[in-house]
C-alpha cells in the first residue's frame, strides 16, 4: 500500500519552500536561533533606556529610533546565523547532495531556501523588535515620553528591512563560501569591520567611502529622512555586495559537482 | 475512510550511453553504455576505485558528465516532473543531518514533491525503524543510516531504485532482510540497479551483472552466463596414490593443489579425463567430483589487476 499519489506527487516551487522551512524549523539549532533572537533583542533594547535620565530624556522621535537600533544589533548576530546555517548546515553535513537529488534543479532550491530566510528573517524581526519595545515602554513612559504610534512603526519598519537584507546577504555569502564558520566571519566583518576601515580610509581620502559599506547603505534605503538619490545610491550599493556573493556561488553551484 | 489502492505501472527505461568522466588527468569513467531494464536486479560490481559510484552520482545529475548522457524514458534526470516518483537513490547514507530526526529528515524530502507526512511512516515501517522515527539520526548506527538511507528512495515509490553498496554495515539479518527486498521490488516489476565490491552480496539477488574495472564495463551478462564464460572448473579427486596421480596430471598440463585430507583439487581437465586416466594407470578413485565454477571466481578472473587501490602484500 502505498499514500504516493502519482498524480499529484510533482516537483514545484511551492513544495520547495514547503521542505525548506521544515528542513528549518525541524532543526534544534533554529529555536535556539530564536531565542536568542527575543533575547538579544530585549537586552538590546533595554541597554539605552538605562542612559536615558530626567535630566536628559531622548526627544520622542529618538526614542525608538535608538531602542530598535540598539535592540537591533542582538537580533542581526541571531538572524545572520539562522541565514547561514540554512545552506551551511547543509554542507557541512553532505545532505545537500541528498537535497540536490530530490530536486535537480539548483537555482530553483537556493531560490526557495532564500525565501524562507527572507520571510523568516523578517517574521523574527517583526516580532523580536516590538518585544523588546513593550519591555522598555515602562521605562519609557516613567520619563515621561508619549511616543506616537507612527514613530515606533517608522523606526521598526527600517530595522526590520535592513534585518532582511542583511540575512539575504548573510545567505549569498554562505552559496559562495560553502561553510558556516567562514561565512558568520565574513558577514559580521562586512557588518561591523568594514564600516570602520571605510571610514578611515574616508577620512584620510577625504571621501564619503562609509556609504559604500553594507551596513550604511541598506540603512539609507529604509531611512525615512533619506533623499530619493542616497536610497537609489543605497539599493544600487546593496545589490552590488549581494550580486557579487550570489553570481559567484550560483555559478559554482550550477557548474561543479554537487 | 477506506483509501483506495493506487495502481503503478513501473516500466521505466535507464539508458546509459557513452557515459564519461574525467578528474583532471583521471579516468574514472570510461565512456561505459548500458541499458536497464525493469523488473529485474541488476548487479553493478567493481573493485573500490572502479567508478561505480561516479556512474551513479552521474546517473542523478549529482556530477557532471565530461561527455555522455544517461536518460530515465527518454528525458534527462534532472528534467524529470517528479524525480523521486521515477528514481529513489540511495548514493551516500552518511548524507543526513544528524541533528534531524528520521522521520523529519523523510518528512523534508517528502515535501519537495508534495509526498504526504504518512508516507513516511510507511517507509520506515518497511525498513523496520518506526520505533526510533523520533530518535536523532546522529545516534544511529552506521545499519539503520543504511535503512534510513533505503527509506529515503524508496519515498516517491520510485519506479527505479538505484542504490549505491546498500547493504554496507548492515548484520547479517539486514543481509538477507536487504536481498529479500530488492528482489521483491523487482518483482513488482521495478528496475533495481544496485552497486557492491563483494561478489557475495550480489550472486544471490542479482538477475544480471555489469562488471566494471577502472571506469570500463568489463562484462555485462546474467549471472550464470558469467559464471559459465569467466569461472573456473574444478574437479576433486581422492585416490589411492595421490602422489603418483598428481605427477601424471602435471604431465597432462592439468594444474594440481594436494589438499591436507590427501585429496587433489584438478583444474584444466575434466573429471571423466581424470578417471580415465586413473584406470589407465591402475589407480583407485575413492572419490572424483567437479566442483561448480562459483561467481565469485568469475569476478575475480574479469576483475584482476582492475583495482585502483591494490595493496602489496608480502608473503
Amino acid at each position: 500500500m502505498t499514500t504516493v499519489d502519482q498524480r499529484t506527487a510533482r516537483l514545484n516551487m511551492p513544495h520547495l519552500v514547503s521542505s525548506e522551512w521544515l528542513k528549518l524549523r525541524s532543526l534544534r539549532a533554529f529555536w535556539v536561533g530564536v531565542a536568542a533572537a527575543l533575547l538579544l533583542g530585549v537586552l538590546g533594547g533595554v541597554l539605552p533606556t538605562m542612559f536615558f535620565t530626567p535630566e536628559n530624556p531622548p526627544t520622542s522621535d529618538e526614542a525608538p529610533y535608538v531602542v530598535f537600533m540598539i535592540a537591533n544589533i542582538g537580533v542581526q548576530v541571531a538572524i545572520l546565523t539562522l541565514a547561514v546555517l540554512t545552506l551551511g548546515s547543509e554542507y557541512s553535513t553532505g545532505s545537500i547532495r541528498l537535497t540536490f537529488v530530490a530536486a535537480p534543479s539548483r537555482l530553483r532550491v537556493i531560490a526557495a531556501k532564500a525565501l524562507v530566510v527572507a520571510v523568516t528573517s523578517a517574521l523574527l524581526a517583526v516580532v523580536s523588535l516590538p518585544i523588546s519595545w513593550l519591555v522598555v515602554l515602562p521605562r519609557l513612559n516613567s520619563l515621561g515620553l508619549d511616543t506616537p504610534i507612527g514613530n515606533v512603526f517608522g523606526a521598526l519598519g527600517r530595522q526590520v528591512g535592513f534585518l532582511t537584507l542583511l540575512a539575504l546577504f548573510a545567505f549569498a555569502v554562505t552559496l559562495a563560501v560553502r561553510s558556516t564558520a567562514i561565512a558568520v566571519g565574513v558577514v559580521l566583518g562586512v557588518v561591523f569591520v568594514v564600516p570602520s576601515l571605510l571610514n578611515l580610509i574616508g577620512g584620510g581620502l577625504d571621501l564619503e567611502l562609509d556609504r559604500l559599506g553594507f551596513a550604511e547603505a541598506a540603512g539609507n534605503i529604509f531611512d525615512g529622512s533619506s533623499s530619493a538619490g542616497t536610497v537609489l545610491a543605497g539599493v544600487l550599493t546593496v545589490t552590488v555586495w549581494w550580486a557579487v556573493p550570489f553570481v559567484l556561488g550560483a555559478a559554482a553551484l550550477v557548474r561543479k559537482d554537487a | 475512510m477506506a483509501r483506495s489502492r493506487i495502481v503503478r505501472n513501473f516500466d521505466a527505461m535507464i539508458e546509459v550511453h557513452e557515459l564519461t568522466k574525467r578528474f583532471g588527468d583521471t579516468t574514472a569513467v570510461d565512456g561505459i553504455s548500458f541499458r536497464l531494464d525493469p523488473g529485474s536486479v541488476t548487479g553493478f560490481i567493481g573493485p573500490n576505485g572502479a567508478g561505480k559510484s561516479t556512474t551513479m552520482r552521474m546517473m542523478v545529475g549529482l556530477d557532471r558528465p565530461t561527455s555522455g548522457r544517461c536518460l530515465v524514458d527518454g528525458r534527462r534526470y534532472a528534467d524529470l516532473a517528479a524525480p523521486m516518483r521515477s528514481v529513489g537513490t540511495l548514493i551516500d547514507a552518511e548524507a543526513a543531518h544528524k541533528g534531524r530526526s528520521a522521520r523529519n529528515h523523510l518528512r523534508v524530502l517528502a515535501r519537495t514533491h508534495g509526498i504526504p507526512d504518512r508516507r513516511a511512516d510507511e517507509v520506515l515501517e518497511t525498513v523496520g525503524l518506526t520505533d526510533v522515527a523520533n530518535k536523532r539520526i546522529g545516534g544511529f548506527s552506521l545499519g539503520m543510516r543504511q535503512r534510513l538511507g533505503l527509506a529515503t528512495a524508496l519515498l516517491g515509490d520510485p519506479a527505479v531504485l538505484l542504490l549505491d553498496e546498500p547493504a554496507n554495515g548492515l548484520d547479517p539479518d539486514g543481509i538477507i532482510w536487504i536481498r529479500t527486498l530488492l528482489r521483491s521490488l523487482a518483482a513488482e516489476g521495478r528496475t533495481v540497479f544496485v552497486s557492491s565490491h563483494l561478489m557475495g552480496e550480489l550472486a544471490q539477488t542479482a538477475h544480471r551483472l555489469i562488471v566494471l574495472g577502472r571506469g570500463r564495463v568489463l562484462a555485462d551478462d546474467a549471472v550464470d552466463a558469467l559464471t559459465a564464460r569467466f569461472g573456473t572448473r574444478v574437479a576433486r579427486v581422492r585416490p589411492d596414490r595421490p602422489a603418483e596421480l598428481e605427477e601424471i596430471l602435471r604431465r597432462h598440463d592439468a594444474a594440481v593443489t594436494r589438499l591436507p585430507d590427501g585429496a587433489l583439487e584438478v583444474t584444466g581437465m575434466d573429471s571423466p579425463d581424470i578417471a580415465v586416466l586413473a584406470h589407465r594407470h591402475g589407480i583407485l578413485l575413492f572419490e572424483n567430483t567437479t566442483v561448480a565454477a562459483s561467481l565469485e571466481e568469475a569476478y575475480l578472473a574479469l576483475t584482476q589487476d582492475q583495482g585502483r587501490h591494490v595493496a602489496k602484500v608480502s608473503r
